[in-house]
Parts: C-alpha cells; structure tokens; sequence
C-alpha cells in the first residue's frame, strides 16, 4: 500500500511550509515515527516524523521548495500488509496529524536516549571533594542532572557543583514563586494602570523607609488653645496684608512658639551620629510643604534670629518658592527640627515621620473650635475655645517620654501666653 | 498546568549550551524530564538559522568572533554579554500543538517582561519578534522535534548593540535593534529582568509556579 505524505499543518493560521531537509533518499527505509523531514515555518523549523513504516518510493518536494497545507511532498511503501488505520479511505492529512500528537513509541531516538543516559551515569563518578559538597547541600540527583560538567568526559567538577550551589542559593524559582503567589495588580487592565514613580517621589520613598528604619519613633499629643492667636489673626489680617502684601497664616506663630522652645531644650535641636550627639547652635526648622511633585521640606535658617516679621515673610517666601520650583539644593539641607502642619488639610491629629536626621518633629493638626471645660476661681464652666491638637514625634534612642513631654508642654504654654503685642 | 523546572546556566559559551540543550530536549521527547526553561548569557557569537542568506553577515574573515550554522528557524543573529538568552525547552502537547501560537506566545512574553520595567513593546505585522517603536529588542528562533522545543528567544538587555552593526538582524534590512539599556538610560540587573520575564511566562502559559 502507498501511503501520501503531506505537508502538516503546524498551527491555525499556517498554510504552507518549506521544506528544509530530508533526512532520507529514494529507495530507503524509514520506520514509523522516526524523522523523515524538517520543514520551515515563521521563525521555528520542525523535524517531522514518518507517519508510516515503509520504503521512500518518491520525494515531491525539493529543499526550500514550499507546499501548501495538505499537499503531498513524498510517498512511503508501506512494508506491513496491516496498516495502521483499517479505514484505508481516511484522509492521508489526518494520519501525518494523528502521528505528531501521539508520544513516540519505542525507536532508534529512544535507545539512542537511553544510551546516553547510561554514558552520563558513568560520567555520574564524583570525586570525595564533589560528593562532600553534594552531601553539605544536599543535592538531588535532579539537581546533579542540570549540573553541565565542563571537565574531562563532561565529568562534573568541584567548580561546577560550587557555582551550582551558589546560583541555586539565590534561586530564581523560589523569588519567582513568591512573586507569582503574592496578590499581583493586573498590569495595563481597566481597573488598574501601572506608571513608575517620578524621581521625586522614588526619593521620598527611600527616604521615609529610611527615616522608620533609623529613629525610634514616639509620639506624645497635647491640645493647645490658640483662641487669643485666632483672635488676633482675624482682627489683624487685612493690616497685615495691606503692609506685607501676603496673608497672615499661624504658621509663622507655630514656629516662633517652637523657636522658643527648641533654645530651652537644646536636645531637640540636635542629631545622632553613630554613638556621638550633634547639639546644633541654630535652629533650623525644616518645613513640610505640600507640592505638585509631592511633599518637599525647605528649611528656614538661623530662625532664632529672627523676629516674628521676619519669620513671616521667610516663611511666605520659602512656601512660595518650594510652590513655584524655585528652590536650591541649600534650601533643603541642614535643618535640625521640622514641623509638618497637615492642620491646612482640615486633619484634627497625626503621627509625621521624622525628617533624618532631626530627632524630632511636631505635627500640627487643624484648629477647631471645641466646647471646653474653663476652670476659673467662681469655679468651671463650659466655653468655646480653638484647640489645635499638637503632636511631637521624637526619637526615643536619644530622648526619653519625659523630655518629650517637657517639650511639648513648653510648646503650649508659648503658644497660649503668646506675647501679641507689636508684632508687627 | 504543570510546574516548569528554571535552569539558570549563567555565562556559558554557545556550543556547551547548544549541547546541553539538545540534551534536555530529548529527555522532556521522552518524559523524562519537566519541561523547562533555561537561561543563560552567551560570549560574543553569531548564528545563523538553517535556511539563512549568509550575505547577512558583513564580518571580515579574521573576525574573533565565533559563528555557529544552527538548526533552529530564522535568520542570522548576534548573542552575547548583557543579553538573556531564554531556551523553553517544552512539550506543546501539554499547551497548544501550534507554532503560530507558540511564537505569538513568547512575543508576548517579551512583551509582558518590558511592560513590567514600564516600556511600550509591540509586534509588526509579518515580522517575528519584538519591537520598541521601530527597533527590535527581543529576537526569536525556535526547532521543534516532535511537539518539543528548543532554542528560543533572546532580549537585549544591556547588549553591546555595536555587534549588530555587522550583521542585518534576522534578516530585516530596514530596522534597527535597541536594548533596555538603551531606551532607559541605565544598566540593568539581568536577575531581575529574568524574574521579570518567568513572572511574564508564568502568565502567558498559565503556569502556577516554578521547580
């Protein structure tokens, strides 16, 4: 019986295939499922193996001529008077198809296999210094397999098992895994977008991270009464703006009342290094600034030498250029305290992270006004006052809960009993 | 799906991972061995697929540089250091007996690896591969045996583009090739990209996880 052999169809859309190779002539015997072609198709060339057990009687198709999909490139003889198919009618497509999607059956490819395999056994001779290596790490005999030996016969040598060891270490598989098992974002989807962080914000990444990994952080809350400041703001502020041509902010009264206090408690104007402590001679106060790019704190030098007009306009100024992108890289180095007043964003408390290397940092909350208890000397009663909730974060490696506490009570008593008169 | 063994080669010249993949072809032919992936970076090398025009290489004859004639699909390329070099080495019966597929599936692979390091790569009609506006980043060459793989694709990372110059890439005359390193200015940590490219192919062939 002849048997057609045709071009198979090697994915949906391929039509056609180019012949490569032959692997045998006219005239010789090729058993079933051994390699008969190589045909071409896209970019991967497919060795194709005989559908039939039998004698080449004719060879159609030449290298690189091409075929379409089904069309027949060689006629086998068929050697067995059984064929493999009773239905001797079945379309000749269908057997070279059925004969690919089956697993191979024993042939020459197989005992060549095993052969090699056996040679690799015996190459499997490992010297003690290998095998004590082996037995350290305890090596399976998958991973000695996927050792590539590069000494005499491929033997595998001291130097392969150690750079093995040392790959399997920091193994892609286990990172893989853990990446693949961890809740992952459907990259590019409707529901989420992937973008990567701006250079700012990778840098205020590394440095909060930083900041958690370095300080001990604590923090202790007070509520201060800034009803008398309040007040005053709201009967100076258009004078002030007519005079200063910016608006009259608490800003400028936090950090004066900070000012005061950092100059009698000189610890939290200063910075760890290593085992040593800086105390620094001015206070420099860093400013938390919120910015298009993201949070950015300026620092205003040598506040302990300025008035609170002067403490004005620097503050306006700062804020301003930090807005406007006009800062220096000066502008943001140096300081030894920062305050950060969410407070504008309506945000009653919270806990700021340290600026590094300061050891402290006051989180300014919103002023409210709040119904409060007044204790007076006909007894208490019951008042509307502005309260501002204060936070100071510090680090607990250098200042202890009743420094901080100190600190943070000296702070409210300056801002209670600010000294109003000519201000400005 | 089954679990997909990584095999990390390292730096490795061509012919002794050109041997050690044929050897593990032949064992996953047999069963006798998972499917897997293997990753290696090669020394400065060219190849030619089987049916490509030689013309393709334009290198004087005292060229240091080593060519191979290999067996796999496609035409001439440059393989070498700062460039992942990934052999699936995969039985399509235990995914999808087609090689469009399979192409179109490491296109994708490459394709997810660079979306994840945030660069837009596409396919161009007709054009295997991968591509950065209209230069090529990822390359692909493949033989099958049976439904089983070998060869595979390569991305350029931190390649010395330089190489290409002497060669017409795959073949096609009127587009350039680029690398990571090039399109983001920095070099990049190889071990990354390739945890990158198995979180890719973990998804494009619906893998669960790796051996």
């Amino acid at each position: 019986m002849i048997i057609d052999i045709v071009m198979p169809k090697m994915g949906e859309s391929i039509t056609e295939g180019t012949i490569l190779e032959w692997k045998k002539e006219i005239g010789e015997f090729v058993e079933m499922d051994e390699i008969l072609l190589e045909i071409g198709t896209d970019k991967v060339d497919s060795e194709i193996p005989s559908p039939a057990a039998g004698k080449i009687i004719e060879i159609i198709g030449k290298p690189n001529d091409v075929f379409d999909v089904g069309a027949v490139i060689a006629r086998v003889e068929s050697v067995s008077d059984q064929p493999k198919s009773s239905d001797k009618t079945q379309e000749q497509e269908k057997i070279i198809l059925d004969q690919i999607k089956e697993t191979p059956s024993k042939n020459e490819e197989t005992i060549e296999i095993s052969k090699l395999n056996s040679n690799k056994d015996e190459n499997n001779f490992f010297t003690p210094a290998v095998n004590k290596i082996i037995k350290k790490n305890n090596l399976t005999k998958d991973d000695l397999l996927s050792i590539v030996g590069t000494g005499k016969n491929n033997r595998i040598t001291k130097i392969d098992v150690l750079k093995f060891v040392k790959l399997k270490k920091n193994d892609l598989a286990t990172t893989v895994n853990k990446k693949l098992s961890e809740p992952t974002l459907e990259v590019g989807s409707k529901e989420s977008l992937l973008n990567e962080m701006d250079h700012v914000r990778k840098k205020i990444a590394i440095h909060m991270r930083n900041s958690l990994d370095t300080s001990a952080h604590v923090y202790v809350s007070t509520e201060i009464d800034m009803s008398r400041i309040v007040e005053y703001v709201s009967e100076k502020e258009n004078d002030f703006k007519a005079q200063e041509g910016f608006n009259l902010t608490f800003t400028p009264f936090i950090f004066q009342g900070a000012v005061k206090s950092l100059s009698s408690f000189p610890i939290m104007n200063s910075s760890i290094d290593k085992d040593n402590v800086i105390t620094h001679k001015n206070v420099n106060i860093g400013m938390a600034v919120a910015t298009d790019n993201g949070l950015m704190v300026p620092v205003l030098r040598n506040c302990e030498e300025l008035n609170f007009l002067g403490l004005c306009r620097k503050v306006n100024s700062i804020a301003k250029n930090t807005r406007d992108k006009k800062l220096k890289p000066d502008d943001l180095q140096g300081s030894t305290f920062s305050i950060s007043n969410f407070g504008v964003f309506n945000v009653t408390m919270g806990t700021p992270i340290i600026n590094q290397p300061n050891v402290g940092i006051f989180g300014i909350g919103a002023i409210k006004k709040r119904a409060v208890v007044i204790e007076t000397n006909d007894g208490d009663t019951i008042g509307i006052k502005s309260i501002m909730v204060t936070t100071l974060g510090f680090d607990h490696r250098l200042i202890d809960g009743s420094e901080g506490s100190m600190f943070i009570e000296d702070f409210r008593k300056n801002m209670e009993n600010f000294q109003l008169e000519n201000l400005f | 799906m089954n679990r997909i063994k990584i095999i990390d080669l390292g730096f490795l010249d061509y012919k002794n991972s050109w041997n050690y993949q044929k050897e593990l072809q032949k064992k996953v032919l047999i069963g006798d061995c998972s499917d897997s992936i293997i990753f290696v970076e090669h020394d400065s090398v060219y190849t030619f697929g089987k049916n490509s025009d030689k013309s393709n290489l334009m290198i004087s004859k005292d060229s240091k540089i080593k060519i191979y004639e290999t067996e796999r699909g496609g035409e001439i390329t440059y393989h070498g250091p700062g460039q992942i070099v990934c052999y699936p080495i995969l039985n399509l019966k235990n995914f999808k007996q087609s090689v469009t597929w399979y192409m179109r599936a490491l296109e994708e692979v490459i394709i997810e690896t660079l979306k994840l390091l945030n660069i837009k790569a596409t396919r161009k009609d007709g054009l295997t591969g991968v591509w950065v506006k209209d230069e090529k980043i990822g390359a692909q060459g493949v033989r099958m045996t049976k439904w089983v793989t070998m060869h595979g694709f390569a991305l350029n990372v931190n390649t010395d583009l330089r190489f290409f110059n002497d060669i017409i890439p795959c073949g096609i005359k009127d587009f350039g090739v680029t690398s990571i390193e090039k399109i983001i200015g920095k070099e990049q940590d190889l071990s990354l990209v390739k945890e990158h490219i198995l979180i890719s192919f973990a998804k494009v062939f619906n893998i669960k996880g790796y051996i």
